[in-house]
């Protein structure tokens, strides 16, 4: 009987070591899933900011607004007359530039010599959450010749959803 | 005896349960291990998806730009299928079925605007991307090439539209030029894709070495031929005979399609993405129509001016009525027009007025 009893105490033993083993390692899973969670969604904001950067990238280089002189582009100069083309382009390609530019919004204001308020360019989707960037730009108005420059800011609201 | 038997029993029963338990343990560990593994492929894959996404994007808006990529040992994957094509005509968002994607994790980045001309398959470390600007004549897009280091780039000809394109060629690709006697004797070198840029010869008389051909397989060994006279481009792919047959030809506009040419694995990926092309020069070309119909109906243009703004006769209306689909006729359609409105522009310049373009 007694050795029956010390068999059962070893075999209770055994098991409870079990458990307390598989309740470490599960405690261990949960708070590494946890971290990994967490680095998944810090990972997927930066690939985010990394897209409104792209997203932005592409607008400063865009040849419908970008000045021109015969093939030379000029680098954050932005035509008005192309500007204004292409206000009216966007709005009737506005499927195309939605998967050039995604959910964005181009605003642009003059600044100097005269200070207008934003005036947008393009709207794509919107959301309440989004990443602005504001890239310095010279205006050139090409009529009347020989033409005239203005300092401009263009934003570029990239939005988010999530 | 009893006793004996019980103790037999419990000895073997512990035996058994350690058994199973540690079973049970290992296996769990092990499958721990392989999702990991997993886990962790697919991270890279889509670390380089996001970096190459952003290197593209950079690479695309630079001009006449080379850089060398160091990137994971991988497989770059590049699809464009001109079949898939739509226009403005058919589509408000034409575009094509173009990807690539990284080796067989299944990752992969829709490329269904972005032009880019690269070998079907990429193997390495490396990868080199070079940028040209395509002007018609207006500046339109980048034509943006990727290629890697284990492919061979052989020039074969000695007149100056061989050297020239030879020495335009990025430095830092494998390429080589060759007369049309030494060719046949070029050896693989430890590439397995090889590309035969003819400029004089005949590629359908040309001996490929034996060395290439047994390392490579056919589908990566083609050529092209570039007609700089007739600016005509001519594809040919390599057959079970170990001759090259013409697949097609085709016109180009500027060295920069030329390129791409030479870039792009087989026919269908060139026409694949430059019908993308295609779609962006007519966006431009009618962005620039407005443009200029805005001047030549602005009351402060002089009279001076208003005949080069005067949209069909400077050649842009045929530009935009021509730069829909991707066909040869079109090209040289483009092709007239584009030497009207260059000198339509010129003019503007000499008459005190604003450009066209």
């Amino acid at each position: 009987m007694k050795k029956n009893k010390k068999a059962q105490m070893k075999m209770g033993e055994t098991i409870a070591v079990l458990i307390v083993f598989f309740m470490i390692l599960f405690f261990g899973i949960f708070f590494y899933a946890n971290m990994e969670r967490k680095s998944f969604q810090s990972r997927l904001e930066k690939m985010e900011e990394k897209k409104s950067i792209d997203v932005a990238q592409t607008i400063s280089f865009l040849p419908e607004l970008k000045c021109t002189a015969e093939n030379i582009t000029k680098t954050l100069c932005i035509d008005k007359l192309k500007l204004d083309a292409f206000k009216t382009l966007a709005s009737e390609r506005t499927q195309y530039y939605q998967s050039v530019f995604s959910n964005t919004m181009i605003e642009i204001a003059e600044i100097y010599p005269t200070s207008t308020s934003y005036e947008t360019v393009y709207e794509g989707t919107t959301s309440d959450q989004y990443f602005s960037t504001f890239i310095p730009v010279s205006i050139f108005y090409p009529s009347p010749y020989p033409g005239r420059y203005g300092i401009g800011l263009l934003r570029i609201k990239y939005y988010t959803f999530k | 005896m009893k006793k004996s038997k019980k103790a037999a029993i419990e000895v073997s029963f512990n035996w058994i349960f350690v058994l199973i338990a540690g079973g049970v343990i290992l296996l769990f560990f092990i499958n721990l291990v392989g999702t990991q593994k997993e886990k962790s492929q697919m991270n890279i894959a889509l670390t380089v998806k996001t970096e190459l996404k952003s290197i593209f994007t950079g690479a695309t808006l630079s001009q006449a730009r080379q850089l060398d990529i160091d990137i994971p040992k991988t497989t770059l994957n590049f699809i464009c299928d001109f079949t898939t094509c739509t226009d403005f005509e058919e589509s408000d968002t034409p575009s094509c079925y173009s990807e690539y994607s990284i080796g067989e994790t299944g990752v992969n980045e829709k490329t269904p605007a972005q032009i880019i001309f690269a070998p079907s398959e990429l193997f390495g470390k490396k990868i080199l991307t070079w940028t040209l600007s395509w002007n018609v004549p207006f500046y339109v897009t980048n034509f943006l090439y990727i290629t890697g280091t284990d492919v061979k780039y052989i020039f074969v000809g000695s007149s100056d539209s061989a050297n020239n394109f030879y020495n335009k060629f990025p430095e830092k690709t494998n390429k080589y030029l060759r007369t049309p006697n030494l060719a046949p004797q070029e050896e693989a070198d430890g590439n397995h894709n090889f590309k035969f840029i003819f400029f004089d010869s005949d590629p359908t008389t040309f001996t490929v070495s034996d060395e290439i051909i047994s390392i490579a397989n056919p589908s990566n060994i083609n050529a092209v031929k570039i007609d700089t006279s007739s600016k005509q481009i001519s594809f040919y792919y390599f057959t079970d005979d170990h001759t090259f047959e013409l697949e097609d030809y085709i016109h180009y506009l500027t060295e920069a399609e030329a390129y791409a040419a030479i870039f792009s694995d087989s026919y269908n990926f060139y026409k694949c993405n430059l019908q993308k092309a295609f779609n962006r020069l007519h966006l431009i070309s009618t962005l620039l129509k407005v443009r200029s119909e805005t001047l030549y109906n602005d009351p402060q243009t002089p009279s001076r001016c208003k005949g080069t703004y005067d949209i069909n006769n400077n050649g842009l209306t045929t530009i935009v009525e021509n730069s829909i689909t991707f066909f040869d006729s079109n090209i040289l359609q483009i092709s007239n027009s584009a030497q009207t409105l260059s000198i339509s522009n010129r003019d503007t310049q000499e008459k005190s007025c604003a450009l066209i373009y």
